[in-house]
């Protein structure tokens, strides 16, 4: 299991450079110079080519991309060419607000989403079933930024019952808990949706299993049917799904983090391709990147936790 | 005492589809009497899983019980409600299928899938009551290191194996009834035969009847008391197990037994039943069986012919039985 681990996680440096290489090339494209950024307003012709010197924003740019990837592995992030604030640094003020983002998120939209999906299956062609589904094809259709400034207006601005920008400390705090509740709905409400119709046919294929009618034959009521004997099964391939559908919901994150000024790495991220700051871009797209290995590893180790064929 | 272990009255099955309600069992009387075996065998698609499920009132959707009654020790099983129905279940009777691996769940161990029937039923017993239970139960069914086993999960069984945990399951609750729906159909031959030796002994043991569902004649010969024979969702032949196989009545049976009666002392002729099973949405006015029946008659497709006493204690579902005199007449 921890051999498999590490397999998976060599595996992904090559994906990481890949990332990178099209993160960098990326941000060739941004019209935004960053020595004109970083000289201010102001500043004369002169003062913009030498910054642009001191930045090595001269050299041809295959040769910048290695510089950075050559100092990358030495662990030097670099420093913003915006505010020379070391990337790191930034990147540990926030990381932990996104990770409590996608923790608030997901910790009611996945349970909220499994439990819909569950009894839409177990009735399914009934009314209920029907409702359920036409929710959650609603919930994948709404953009996760239309969701956002909805709830932004709605309860935000015209009801004033909860704040909308920014953190508001942390968690266990009840300012934090208020200020966390608009973007996790937001975030997480994109994902209930898709969640349902997986856990869905997922539960509908198990209720067919022959071992559900041996469950019943046994004399178990329903509820244990169900849960034991139906969902437990679905499970397997539902972890699997929302694996692979992360990656969406990372890029929600920083729609939502953007939209709520959240301070976490996806508005980080858009704020540093926004001014060309590449070191400080290429760093977000690292965390982010490497937040969607770990969390496929993680799926990959509850896959093997939840299906005792492959524990071998 | 006098009242039989089960009794099925009349009992008719039904499917929901486009054109109309089909019968896949239909109007089926047969009585099982406690400790004994009632073998109940026809090809495939007659309706014998569909019996067995409607006994225990597991029929699902677009299955339904349109018509009679199923009494258990004279108690109508179609009275209960939902959670009496639970009770009955796995407690006085119990079941075990075909397909061992597809009947149990592979992701449970097969210590928790048979005590977990045992927890629904006696709320009350511990871990450590049911882990005991598990093993006595695996035990019984001959399987060695039971502590070991119960563990495991049902791929890391062989076939047999499972075939044996899925009896241990069943009798955990000592039923008072176990139906077991081709048991032995997805085994090789000796494993079939260790598996049928096994529950012979089992019922020795425990007391329990059973409803050995199958297709095997050889089966039935081996083990039953009784035996139905069904063909296209009804008992055309009932009698006792001796009885089917020294003197058939229906032509079905006789089709079944592969040879044609007695007429001149010699039974060399072969009958084979020619044609198929007519399905449920397309079955013939009279007698189901005679578009193959080598002795229909015009009579034959008038009407369904109820099932009659032959002789006492067996009855054919046939206008021409007994066979032998209407063929001689
Ligand atoms: N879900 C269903 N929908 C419609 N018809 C069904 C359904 N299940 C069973 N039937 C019908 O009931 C009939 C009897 O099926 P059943 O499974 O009882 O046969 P069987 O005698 O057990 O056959 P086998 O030996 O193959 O197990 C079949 O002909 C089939 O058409
Ligand atoms: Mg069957």
């Amino acid at each position: 299991m921890i051999r498999h681990g590490v397999q998976r996680l060599l595996l992904a440096l090559p994906v990481l450079f890949g990332v990178l290489l099209i993160g960098f090339l990326l941000m060739q494209v941004v019209p935004t110079d960053p020595a004109t950024v970083r000289a201010g307003p102001q500043a004369t012709a002169e003062v913009v080519a030498a910054i642009r010197t001191e930045l090595g924003l001269d050299e041809p740019v295959w040769k910048q991309f290695f510089l950075y990837v050559w100092r990358l592995a030495q662990g030097d992030l670099g420093v913003s060419i915006i505010n020379n604030v070391p990337v790191s640094q930034e990147l540990g003020n926030t990381i932990g607000p996104t990770l409590e983002l996608m923790f608030a998120a997901l910790v009611w939209s996945i349970p909220l989403g499994i439990a819909l999906g569950t009894v839409a299956a177990y009735l399914r062609g009934s009314f209920v079933d029907r409702v359920v589904m036409a929710i959650s094809v609603a919930g994948v259709s709404v953009p996760v930024f239309f969701l956002g400034l909805l709830l932004i207006w709605l309860v935000g601005f015209q009801w004033q019952l909860l704040p909308f920008t920014g953190r508001g400390g942390p968690l266990w705090t009840m300012d934090g808990l208020l200020a966390i509740i608009l973007p996790a709905i937001t975030l997480g409400g994109v994902f209930v949706g898709p969640v349902a119709r997986m856990t869905r046919s997922a539960v509908v294929d198990a209720l067919q299993a022959e071992h559900v009618r041996t469950a019943r034959a046994k004399g178990l009521g329903e509820g244990a049917v169900v849960r034991r004997h139906a969902l437990r099964n679905a499970l397997i391939p539902v972890v699997t799904l929302i694996g692979l559908q992360i990656g969406f919901l990372l890029g929600g994150a920083v729609v939502t983090e953007t939209i709520f000024s959240w301070p976490g790495v996806g508005r980080l991220a858009v704020g540093a391709i926004l001014s060309a700051d590449f070191p400080m871009a290429q760093g977000t797209i690292i965390v982010l990147s490497a937040g969607f290995i770990i969390i496929n590893l993680v799926v990959d180790l509850l896959y093997g936790a939840l299906d005792p064929r492959v524990r071998g | 005492m006098s009242t039989p272990l089960l009794e099925i009255d009349g009992l008719r099955t039904v499917f929901r589809t486009s054109s109309g309600d089909v019968p896949a069992v239909d109007g089926v009387s047969l009585t099982v009497r406690r400790g004994q075996t009632l073998g109940v065998v026809g090809e495939s698609g007659c309706g014998k899983s569909v019996l067995s499920l409607s006994i225990m009132r597991l029929v699902a959707h677009p299955g339904r019980i349109a018509a009679g009654r199923v009494l258990l020790e004279g108690r109508d099983l179609a009275a209960l409600s939902a959670a009496q129905m639970r009770a009955v279940r796995g407690r006085d009777i119990a079941m075990i299928f075909q397909e061992p691996m597809t009947s149990l769940n592979p992701v449970h161990s097969v210590g928790f899938q048979i005590t977990e029937g045992l927890a629904a039923h006696e709320p009350g017993l511990s871990r450590a009551e049911l882990r005991d239970r598990g093993i006595e139960a695996l035990r019984r069914v001959r399987i060695p290191s039971p502590e070991r086993r119960l563990e495991e999960y049902p791929h890391q069984l062989s076939g047999g194996m499972r075939q044996r945990v899925m009896i241990a399951m069943a009798l955990a609750g000592s039923p008072k009834l176990l139906i077991a729906d081709e048991p032995t159909t997805a085994l090789d031959v000796t494993v079939q035969a260790q598996i049928l030796d096994l529950l012979r002994e089992l019922q020795a043991q425990m007391g329990m009847a059973i409803i050995l569902i199958t297709h095997d004649l050889g089966v039935v010969a081996e083990m039953a008391d009784e035996v139905a024979v069904m063909y296209a969702g009804k008992v055309v032949e009932r009698t006792d197990a001796r009885r089917l196989f020294d003197d058939p009545q229906h032509p079905y049976t006789l089709g079944l037994l592969g040879s044609i009666p007695r007429l001149d002392e010699e039974r060399e002729n072969l009958l084979a039943i020619t044609g198929s099973v007519p399905p449920p949405f397309a079955l013939p006015p009279g007698c189901r069986f005679a578009p193959r029946c080598p002795f229909a008659i015009p009579a034959c497709d008038a009407a369904q012919p109820p099932l009659l006493e032959v002789e006492p204690g067996h009855g054919a579902a046939c206008i021409r039985a007994p066979i032998e005199e209407s063929l001689a007449a």
